[in-house]
């Protein structure tokens, strides 16, 4: 039964920091329609800003999120209006252009950190990673369980934003229908800008919780990419709550995996269970849960 | 028409048969007589150098070991002084391979096509090392391993790939053996859980230490490998704890080392002994990863700083201990067993490069594979010849030397060898406090 109970405390926590960085991501496919194969690249650019503030400042990852969410919403914002908005809506040979720029784009970011950072791994360990209480013979990492409350502060937050503020409203109303929210009187454009900005301070905001927890080096983002995309088909594109329960079963469906099965095998599940959704549930538990 | 077409290519056949058969029809004509003429002056080809290349991880996540091997390397030439060999001076060309075995490969053949080095030293990670010593063969370059401990990289039959003095993986629990027999078993240790990295290293450690347990009567309650660069290593870890085992044995790099020093901690994985593989827990970063939670952590390790091993190249006296004392006052931190290998590494070299010179012989790449092959030489490793010979699990190597094997042991934050008696440096702490109690 520890072991049991161990193996779900670890994975619920874990979800939900998978939810947080995946969140940013179901939200631009939600409004843009388009995969965000950057989303990755821009939290490990969050990661790095959390470092270099702890290694400069002494500035621990929890207080640098604030600096890296802004910094990275600007990011996002001029990566969105002088790049991505560019090839939006223009002929080219591929429909998926502004796929393959993302891609692109998170490629690019990969290697400027590289060369500034090079590919060493790096970590902001404090005295606080390491800490944990113990309940019912359980351990309860405190790293993981403030990292998961801030995470579900970021949720709910976001949730609050989307669906009882008019800036929100105009977002939800940009992703149904982005013609009829232009004519709505809706600027489209500054929606689409201020989402996808948005969606990269979120994904800074993971990286920052993982953080003190873990270690970060450019290549860092590759499986998380992966994660996020299967949050977002599992969850259903666009909704908050659905990446919310999106990111918590798939990080108990791992944790149970990695403990039950085997270790080496911890990815397999996700990958397993992407296809299962889309075999099976194709609009996501979006669908089922009816938000 | 068609008579036309037929003649046309009847003709261009007889036009090609005679134009490649008449010249050899021609009756060969006398030789003219030349008047004799003074053989010109050729001045010798300007001597270039030596070229050694060095293919090592010098970034990326194996960096700290490929920056260790660098280091000892360099601290090593320093030390002989030689920088030239027959009037060639000596040049390093260094390739960083980021610790990825397609860049390790795409380098080997750059320094062995593009550069036309005369010998490689290099190779950190097994997966890495398996791709060089792979095109070092193909190409005809004779290659010096510096740690990639993969078995089957000297059981390849690479007539120009050399073990340096890296212990072969399936080796590396040699002195462990005599410790389990000696004191964990007495102690009470009946249940092993293994896990380890999922790489060729991992494997192949694996694969060797089975049969030890197996032969000596201890159950292996878990066995598992894992993904390194997992970030998340507790469900490995609640398994392992849910398996209730005396002591466990595992084969770590180093960023999953310190984690799971930590994670194993913090669920209080508590066991007779924890034992690493060398690898990450014996670099002197696993202590910033894993802070005080190092203490108590055995580890098998290639090398001791103990043993008073010493010797002379190119007239210059060396002893084991000046090596580590160089090493600490260069770069102000402990080398380990994988820098010794990369001092031992050019001492190798330096040796095969002296012999050649000294036969009277030219530096190139078949002789100093030459040289490589008759290799019989104390190093800050122990004596490393390259021989051929077969192993008691069957594993029959080429070119391939035994370096003997230490235990440490992490005694307040710092490492300690424990196992043989005659080379320690303190006493083992088994069995080791648990978690809740230190």
């Amino acid at each position: 039964m520890a072991l049991f109970g161990q193996t779900f405390v670890t994975g619920i926590l874990i979800g939900g920091i998978y939810a947080v960085i995946a969140v940013g991501m179901t939200l631009i496919m939600g409004v843009m329609k388009i995969i965000n194969l950057a989303h990755g690249a821009l939290m490990m650019v969050g990661m790095y800003v959390c470092l270099a503030l702890f290694k400069s400042f002494g500035l621990h990852p929890y207080l640098g999120m604030i600096p890296a969410m802004i910094i990275l919403f600007g990011i996002g914002w001029l990566l969105q209006k002088y790049s991505i908005e560019r090839v939006f809506g223009v002929e080219t040979i591929l429909p998926e252009s502004q796929v393959l720029l993302t891609l692109a784009l998170g490629l690019g970011i990969t290697e400027i950190i590289r060369l500034i950072f090079t590919s060493n791994y790096q970590c902001a360990y404090t005295p606080f990673s390491a800490r944990c209480f113990y309940l019912g013979g359980m351990s309860i990492s405190q790293p993981y369980l403030v990292g998961f409350i801030i995470a579900m502060a970021f949720v709910a937050a976001l949730h609050i934003l989307l669906t009882r503020t008019d800036l929100g409203r105009s977002v939800i109303a940009t992703a149904q229908d982005r013609d009829a929210a232009t004519y709505m009187g809706v600027d489209a454009k500054r929606i689409t800008n201020f989402t996808f900005a948005l969606g990269t301070a979120l994904a800074a905001a993971g990286g920052a919780m993982l953080l003190p927890i873990f270690y970060t080096y450019p290549d860092v983002w590759h499986p998380y990419l992966a994660k996020c995309f299967i949050i977002t088909i599992l969850g259903g594109m666009g909704s908050t709550v659905g990446a919310l329960s999106g990111g918590l079963l798939l990080g108990v469906a791992e944790t149970f995996g990695a403990t039950y099965w085997s270790p080496g095998y911890r990815d397999v599940v996700g990958l397993i269970i992407f296809v299962l959704v889309l075999l099976f549930l194709p609009g996501g538990l979006k669908k089922v849960i009816g938000r | 028409m068609k008579k036309v077409k037929l003649g046309l290519v009847l003709g261009l056949a007889v036009v090609l048969v005679a134009a490649f058969a008449l010249p050899g029809c021609v009756p060969e004509a006398a030789p003219p007589v030349a008047p004799p003429v003074a053989p010109p002056v050729v001045p010798p080809p300007p001597a270039g150098p030596i070229k050694i290349g060095i293919n090592l991880s010098l970034t990326g996540p194996k960096a700290s070991f490929g920056v260790i091997d660098r280091n000892s390397l360099e601290i090593a030439r320093a030390k002989f002084g030689v920088t030239e060999i027959g009037g060639r001076p000596i040049a390093f060309i260094v390739e960083d391979n980021r610790g990825d075995p397609s860049i390790a490969k795409s380098a080997e053949e750059k320094l062995a096509t593009l550069d036309k080095v005369d010998l490689i030293i290099g190779g950190y990670s097994s997966a890495c090392g398996v791709t060089q010593a792979a095109a070092a063969n193909d190409l005809k370059v004779p290659h010096i391993l510096v740690n990639a401990s993969k078995d089957d990289i000297t059981m390849a039959n690479y007539e120009w790939v050399f073990s340096g003095a890296r212990v072969p993986a399936s080796h590396y629990a040699d002195a462990m053996w005599s410790f389990v027999d000696e004191v964990l078993i007495p102690g009470g240790v009946k249940k092993v859980a293994l896990f380890y990295e999922m790489t060729d290293w991992g494997t192949s450690s694996a694969k060797g230490l089975r049969p030890g347990f197996e032969k000596r009567g201890i159950e292996l309650v878990y066995d598992s490998p894992y993904d390194s660069t997992a970030t998340d290593f507790k469900p490995m870890l609640t398994a392992v704890k849910a398996a209730k085992p005396d002591m466990i044995v595992a084969v770590s790099y180093l960023m999953d080392a310190g984690l799971l020093a930590r994670q194993a901690a913090e669920l209080r994985v508590n066991v007779l002994c924890y034992m690493g593989q060398a690898g990450g827990y014996t670099m002197p970063e696993f202590l910033k990863l894993a802070g005080e939670n190092v203490n108590y952590t055995m580890s098998t390790a290639n090398w001791s700083r103990i043993p008073a091993w010493k010797g002379e190249i190119a007239g210059v006296k060396w002893t084991n201990q000046e090596y580590y004392d160089a090493y600490l006052e260069t770069y102000n931190a402990e080398p380990d067993y994988h820098g010794s290998q990369g001092f031992a590494a050019w001492q190798i070299a330096l040796d095969a490069l002296l012999r050649v010179d000294a036969a009277g012989k030219p530096i190139n790449r078949e002789n100093i594979k030459a040289a490589l092959e008759e290799t019989k030489l104390m190093t800050t490793m122990g004596l490393i010849e390259h021989k051929e010979w077969t192993d008691d699990m069957g594993h029959h190597y080429y070119n391939q030397g035994l370096p003997l094997t230490y235990i440490v042991q992490w005694l307040n934050m710092k490492q300690e060898i424990i196992w043989p008696l005659e080379g320690k440096t303190a006493d083992y702490v088994f069995p080791v406090p648990k978690y809740e109690e230190r």
